[in-house]
């Protein structure tokens, strides 16, 4: 088997050859390889030359789940509260990485969503953070800086394919509407705190943004080419919300937006990060064998076969802190316990829970990547 | 006479709990004796997210209410009443700025009873020690959702030893990825899992 047809196989429920690995891994690939963080999110080629070096001396990988190489300029534009980013407006070019907390909209304005047309609505939240977006020729300039950047990083997504290494998302990243809302517009506890005092105004909200987030997905599909989109879960999960609000206000939205993408033949990568174990039972209504579950650490993988593991792929979840602090040795016996058990009737993916981090030990990557040749369940 | 004001917090009756502080007030109740009962809800709320009853998003919520209802209540207190149960020093380490959940800690902690001295986000060590040093809290809380925190959580708490603090002030962590192990490798004295644990863990350390 490929690689391709290995992460495909256990997408789609069956047994591998082996368990496929697949993580997120440009981070760490940029610090190894000798490069900047800014380097790595800004300069494709230089990000691309990192990841050889690190695969060369660290072992082989199917395929990378999320990769921010290269993409430094379309993030920019595509997150309304733009990122931390290294190198970017005073941070050192090393520095990590990071989403900003903040609130850039007022409670009254979901109602204004759909009045405004929730594109136009969502131009002008970019246009506070990224003013230059405001006129023609910076409009235009920006979107060419990440035109460009696009067409480079679907050459290297070829080359790597040629190289057996798949491109799991690239940079198809889409957020359900309440996902986007929580992360860039309202902030966290803000949100939290609307869903009490005004729940029927965040669904009229949810509504006015569904069709432009899967509209802004279906343009990247066809961009990368890639039929995966990647969708990050996190504060809808059940370290946020209490299971009603999420059966009265996100499970809907998933629901729609998975069965969206599955229509058109689009696996939808569930990246959900935090505490998602006692929703695990409400994935089931998700379309079976169409979706990958990724988590990070935090919820409970095993219970998450139990649950989902003749309903969804499950992808994951060797611990960003075991990464950096542990020992091969205990990588490995982790490792050796995920494929072996959630790997043991196929449906299975390995890969770090969330990323591996910029610090971790090599020998525990190598351990991680070596595993799934050790181990054949 | 309708449900009691803790009934109110806990059940999350926003709009209600608030007009029962304000009637109390007209009618003259002791301030002190409303800020307790709201604390008395706030235990309700502690014990139904333990139970598994509600969630995160309902400690919010809750912790919201009671912020409400005090500053109702503050502008009858006479200075010094209504005394606090310690001082804690809190702020996400250096070179993260992660901070919902260091945020919701301090309200917590507040809602408690504690004097919360919340320092944001990415926070020197040594502006750590010299929140110490003038508070003379004896109870620090870091938190951290990267792995390059733990390094900070550890200078920090180097920090605290070359300043002679770590004899008289415990250490404890919070964060997505904080463990046991990362305990052990900043040299702190203990990790919460959850922002209801870190309350538990002040009551414990601060002996209220």
């Amino acid at each position: 088997m490929d690689a391709l047809e290995r992460i495909e196989t256990a997408v789609r429920l069956g047994k591998p050859d082996r368990v496929p690995v697949v993580p997120i891994i440009d981070f760490f690939a940029g610090r190894y390889g000798g490069i900047t963080q800014h380097d790595m999110l800004f300069d494709i080629d230089k990000a691309d030359m990192a990841l050889e070096k690190t695969l060369s001396d660290l072992g082989p990988i199917d395929g990378q789940n999320l990769s921010y190489a290269g993409l430094g300029r379309i993030m920019q534009l595509i997150f309304p509260t733009p990122p931390v980013m290294p190198g970017v407006r005073g941070v050192p070019p090393d520095g990590q990485f990071q989403f900003v907390e903040k609130a850039v909209m007022e409670p009254e304005e979901y109602r204004l969503i759909e009045e405004r047309g929730p594109i136009r609505w969502i131009l002008d939240k970019m246009k506070l953070s990224t003013p230059e977006l405001g006129n023609p020729a910076g409009l235009l300039k920006a979107f060419s800086g990440a035109g460009r950047d696009i067409i480079k990083a679907g050459r290297s997504i070829k080359r790597w394919r040629r190289r057996g290494v798949e491109s799991m998302v690239a940079y198809n990243i889409v957020f359900t509407p309440m996902e986007y809302i929580s992360l860039f517009m309202r902030s966290f506890n803000d949100f939290i705190l609307d869903l009490f005092r005004r729940p029927d105004d965040v669904k009229a909200a949810s509504r006015a943004l569904m069709k432009p987030m899967q509209m802004q997905g279906s343009m990247m599909v066809r961009m990368s080419g890639l039929k995966r989109v990647f969708m990050g879960g996190t504060r809808t999960s059940a370290s946020c919300l209490s299971p009603r609000q999420f059966e009265d206000l996100a499970l809907p939205e998933w629901r729609e937006m998975c069965d969206f993408w599955v229509r058109k033949g689009v696996t939808p990568l569930l990246h959900f990060d935090s505490d998602w174990t006692a929703f695990f039972p409400y994935l089931k209504e998700l379309p079976r064998g169409k979706c990958i579950l990724n988590l990070d650490g935090t919820s409970d993988i095993f219970a998450a076969k139990e649950v989902l593991g003749d309903h969804m792929c499950i992808m994951g979840d060797v611990p960003a802190a075991l990464l950096k602090l542990g020992e091969p040795e205990e990588v490995d016996e982790y490792c050796r316990r995920l494929i072996m058990e959630l790997g043991a009737d196929g449906g299975f993916i390995l890969s770090s829970g969330c990323t591996i981090p910029v610090d971790a030990k090599p020998e525990n990557v190598k351990a991680m990547l070596a595993s799934v040749h050790k181990y054949r369940p | 006479m309708g449900e009691t004001l803790a009934a109110l917090l806990a059940g999350l009756r926003e709009e209600e709990a608030l007009a029962e502080v304000r009637g109390a007030l007209d009618d003259g109740r002791d301030p002190i004796s409303l800020v307790e009962e709201l604390r008395e809800g706030m235990s309700e709320v502690g014990r139904r997210f333990e139970a598994g009853e509600y969630f995160l998003s309902e400690l919010i919520m809750s912790a919201e209410i009671f912020k409400e209802a005090v500053a109702l209540i503050e502008p009858r207190m006479r200075a010094g009443e209504g005394g606090s149960k310690g001082a804690i020093v809190i702020g996400t380490v250096k070179g993260d700025i992660h901070d919902i959940g260091k945020n919701i800690v301090s309200t917590l902690l507040r809602c408690e009873g504690f004097e919360v001295h919340d320092l944001g986000v990415d926070v020197p060590p040594d502006a750590f020690v010299r929140k110490l040093e003038e508070t003379g809290a004896r109870l620090l809380a870091l938190s951290g959702l990267l792995t390059l925190a733990f390094d900070s959580m550890k200078e920090t708490v180097e920090a605290l030893e070359g300043a002679g603090l770590r004899r008289n002030v415990n250490v404890i962590l919070g964060g997505g990825p904080v463990n046991e192990k990362v305990v052990e490798y900043a040299g702190a004295d203990v990790f919460g899992a959850d922002a209801s644990q870190a309350v538990k863990l002040a009551n414990l350390y601060l002996g209220a």
